[in-house]
């Protein structure tokens, strides 16, 4: 279904690694928390893509790298055939355009000294006064446009001169996503839009932004850890786990065949309306912590809590699988060899050879 | 805008179609403020205090620096004029002498009483039983005064009653003001006042004073200048005086001459108006213009033992109430100004370590940790020691060490500011550094520098004090409330008031101050208790 769409933008192996550093005068790097270690997919118009994952996998990492508010360590993050890491900054400016942020803290995403006008204008008047709009914009222009944004996300524009202390969450969200849609963007990266809402208002939040999805021709990248949100919003989900991703499919099949044992887990976690299944059903509880994301592991990621591990997934990096129908998976379950009889020596010696063989 | 809130088709409803009205998080602050009562009074004492320090030159005072050595040690009074004061206090002396003579008799218990107090020094006491004694019985007839004595009182109530005080606001040679002329000029007019034909004995006069004052300025080892030979001081001073220039020269030198013609015409005057207040011809408090010499002068004077201390005065007379609100003036503009020059400083360093990080960052706190560490009255005493004792140098060396809390304040602030989403959403919009810096940081910050700054003058003023109480703030005749206090402090038993009152006007002001920087701290607190 996507398949005769465009592609928008294309990340290829994008890595985001923050040093640790020791601090004082010599300020040694001592080693690297890889918050996001070499994930690739496409996005393409019109798609949501959703993000999953738990706590620290390097979510807003990695939409943050996409927006290139820090510079990636390595890869690519290419926007319609611009690559925005290597782009000089009037590019990268002009780019930021069509690719804009929605915050996850209604809180502290918008400024408590500036009226919800002067937030809503800010890219409006940044962008005018570098000259970068289509046409230079007089104040009033811009004061009928934000008037236009703040009805269209569903607020009364007699409010603009009140500040987001004065607002509720939901209302200072809308704030947000107007500001975002200020620029009239291609894309829009939203982090965790609602988890920081009550349910009935995340449900009012997600519906403006189907709604403006589908107005706008908008695409989405968007991150939620709960997955019914992410149902009900994306068109393919990437799942990720340490920095990685581990699976990437299209929504519906996501949920009906989960592949990776870390998607089954999560998937179990979730509650099923309908009690019935909801009592028969097994829960994989998951073990273990999670390991640190300053190490390089030999073997895969999630080996430490997996229930399904294999001797030889301690020394070997899983590559990604396609099931077909557009499914990746990063687990030797689905390679075509079998092997889960391998002992653990003979996997030792195949990942010791390997690596002289690099060497 | 304002028309919105003025067509009401327009206007912020809520789901109940009421008009909501805006608020700002200022006036959110305001609303806040005036709520907590402490605060208010607080500010409300500010206020009149910066009221009184600014238009101190309108208030109708004495001079905080006129010596008047009458006038020592006068106590606070609201109704008895200065003369009656000197007259109590001398009839308290005599009155105790006599007690010692013997010709006043007292009981043997009060005779006791007062043994007793000279051990315990209360001084006061003494005195006060000895007039009320004194005075009940020389109206009772039982006590007279001897003759010297009497006549020593005589002849203080004459002087109370007569001492004039004159004070020579203009002079005026027909429609020229003297101060206007130059030095020949003037030369000229002060010749015929004294009765010369012509200038040069007093141009070679001045000239000598002249030289002898630019001698006294040139910097140069004591001994040194001692020992020179009258050549070479005059090379010197000629060297000295062509460096300063004609124009500054000139200006000294009718700046001498005007003086000399004030000295005289005052003498004048004053005796012109002694002969008339006998006479009973004229009546103070007066203010005139009388022609002395060919010149016409605004004069305007008074008794000047009628005056009313209602503060009293200090040890040179000097009136305490004035000395008060000046040494106020003084003491708030070292809080004022010590705190802007800290708040610079520590803003500018604490926003570039903030925002730039690294080394920079390293660099700035470690120069903070350390200053820290060192104990900070030691090292303004020592900059004053080195320096010099100036107003100047109290604010320079208040400033060098003060900076660091706010520049720590700063610094973390700015830090936490940078990583916020609101900043960040400025990023992703593509906002310049400095966009972000003066839209977003700054306006964020500035409350708690505001509310840092109110709580950091009261600090100010009493650093300054305890300088001045060490000696080495603030120099007479200049006051501030440090140096009252550090004076009153040496006589406190016998004239308390010299301490009290200044005291209590620091005090209130610091309290005032403290409580409405906490009031404002709170204020500028969305998260505060104290909510709406
Ligand atoms: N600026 C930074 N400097 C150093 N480490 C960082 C920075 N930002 C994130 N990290 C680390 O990178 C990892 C991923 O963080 P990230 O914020 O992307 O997680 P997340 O998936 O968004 O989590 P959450 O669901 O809690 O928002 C974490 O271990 C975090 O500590
Ligand atoms: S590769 Fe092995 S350890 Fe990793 S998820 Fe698959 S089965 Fe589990
Ligand atoms: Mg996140």
């Amino acid at each position: 279904m996507s398949n005769e769409k465009k592609t928008l933008l294309v990340v290829k192996d994008l890595k985001q690694h923050f040093p640790i550093k020791t601090g004082g005068l010599l300020n040694k790097k001592i080693g690297a928390i890889r918050a996001v270690d070499g994930i690739s997919f496409e996005v393409k118009e019109g798609e949501t893509l959703g993000i999953v994952g738990e706590s620290g996998c390097g979510k807003s990492t990695t939409v943050r790298s996409i927006a290139q508010l820090y510079r990636p360590t390595s890869g690519d993050v290419i926007f319609e055939g611009l690559n925005l890491c290597e782009a000089k900054e009037k590019e990268l400016v002009l780019a930021r355009r069509n690719i804009q942020m929605i915050f996850q803290d209604p809180y502290a995403s918008l400024d408590p000294r500036m009226t919800v006008r002067s937030i809503i204008s800010e890219p409006l008047v940044v962008f005018n006064k570098r000259g970068l709009l289509d046409k230079k914009l007089t104040k009033l222009e811009i004061e009928e446009e934000v008037e236009r944004l703040m009805e269209r996300v569903g607020l009364n524009k007699a409010f603009k001169n009140r500040y987001p202390h004065e607002f509720s969450g939901g209302q200072r969200q809308r704030i947000g996503i107007a500001r975002a849609l200020a620029l009239n963007p291609r894309i829009i990266l939203a982090d965790e839009p609602v988890s920081a809402l009550d349910v009935s208002i995340q449900a009012q939040i997600l519906n403006l932004l189907n709604e403006l999805q589908k107005e706008l021709n908008l695409t989405y990248i968007f991150i939620a850890h709960d997955l019914a949100v992410i149902q009900h919003i994306s068109t393919r989900v990437a799942v990720m786990y340490l920095g990685k991703i581990v699976e990437l499919a299209d929504s519906a099949d996501l949920y009906d065949n989960p592949a990776h044992p870390y998607t089954q887990a999560l998937l179990s976690a979730a509650p099923i309306p309908d009690p019935e299944i909801e009592r028969k059903r097994q829960r994989i509880i998951l073990t273990g912590d999670v390991p640190s994301p300053d190490k390089i592991q030999p073997g895969c990621y999630f080996q430490a809590r997996c229930p399904k591990r294999m001797p030889w997934c301690t020394c070997h990096v899983p590559p990604t699988f396609d099931l077909g129908n557009n499914h990746k998976v990063a687990c030797w379950l689905y390679d075509e060899k079998d092997y889960s009889k391998i002992s653990k020596e003979e996997a030792q010696a195949d990942a010791d050879k390997n690596k002289t063989e690099v060497k | 805008m304002k028309e919105d809130i003025k067509n009401k088709e327009n206007a912020a409803t809520n789901e109940f179609d009421q008009v909501v009205v805006g608020n700002s998080l200022t006036k959110d602050a305001w609303k806040r403020l005036r709520k907590n009562k402490m605060a208010v009074v607080g500010m409300v004492i500010v206020i009149l205090y910066a009221l009184i320090s600014a238009f101190a030159p309108l208030l109708p005072l004495h001079d905080y620096d006129e010596i008047i050595l009458d006038h020592q040690n006068l106590g606070p009074s609201f109704n008895k004029t200065a003369g009656e004061l000197m007259m109590e206090n001398k009839k308290k002396e005599l009155y105790f002498k006599a007690w010692k003579d013997g010709s006043l008799v007292l009981t043997e218990e009060q005779s006791a009483l007062i043994v007793s107090w000279i051990d315990e020094s209360k001084t006061n006491s003494v005195w006060n039983l000895c007039l009320e004694e004194g005075e009940k019985q020389l109206a009772a007839g039982t006590f007279t005064w001897s003759s010297s004595d009497q006549k020593t009182l005589d002849k203080l109530q004459k002087k109370i009653d007569e001492d004039i005080f004159v004070d020579i606001t203009k002079i005026y040679q027909g429609d020229t003001n003297l101060k206007k002329l130059d030095s020949d000029s003037l030369a000229k007019v002060y010749a015929t006042m004294i009765g010369l034909d012509d200038t040069t004995l007093i141009l070679e006069q001045t000239y000598k004073e002249m030289d002898a004052f630019v001698f006294n300025t040139i910097e140069m080892d004591a001994d040194v200048k001692k020992n020179l030979s009258d050549e070479e001081k005059a090379t010197i001073i000629d060297k000295e005086i062509e460096k300063l220039g004609d124009a500054y020269f000139e200006e000294k030198l009718a700046e001498n001459l005007y003086g000399k013609i004030n000295a005289q015409v005052l003498r004048d005057v004053t005796k012109i108006l002694e002969n008339e207040s006998e006479e009973g011809t004229i009546s103070f408090p007066y203010k005139d213009t009388i022609e002395v010499d060919g010149l016409t002068i605004t004069v305007s004077s008074s008794l000047v033992n009628q005056r009313h201390y209602l503060l009293g005065t200090d040890y040179s007379g000097r009136d305490l109430l004035s000395r008060i609100i000046y040494g106020g003036q003084i003491s708030i503009m070292i809080g004022i100004i010590g705190t802007l020059f800290s708040v610079f400083i520590g803003i500018v360093l604490g926003a570039l370590a903030g925002y730039l990080g690294g080394k920079v960052d390293y660099i700035i706190m470690r120069i903070v940790d350390v200053m820290y560490g060192l104990p900070y009255m030691l090292i303004v005493i020592i900059c004053m020691a080195i320096f010099g004792r100036s107003i100047l140098n109290l604010f320079i060396a208040l400033g060098i060490v003060s900076w660091l809390t706010i520049a720590r304040m700063v610094r973390g602030q700015i830090m936490s500011l940078k990583n916020s989403e609101y900043v960040e959403a400025a990023r992703s919009m593509g906002a310049k550094t400095w966009r972000i810096i003066f839209k977003h940081m700054i306006p964020n910050s500035l409350s708690i520098i505001i509310v840092y700054s109110t709580l950091r003058i009261p600090s100010f003023i009493m650093q300054e004090s305890f300088l001045s109480f060490l000696g080495l703030g603030v120099q007479a005749p200049m006051a501030s409330w440090g140096s009252l206090i550090s004076n009153g402090v040496a006589s406190m038993t016998i004239y308390p008031w010299r301490l009290i009152f200044p005291s209590i006007a620091m005090t209130l002001f610091l309290f005032a101050m403290n409580f409405f920087g906490d009031g404002l701290r709170d204020a500028f607190d969305p998260q505060s208790k104290n909510q709406l």
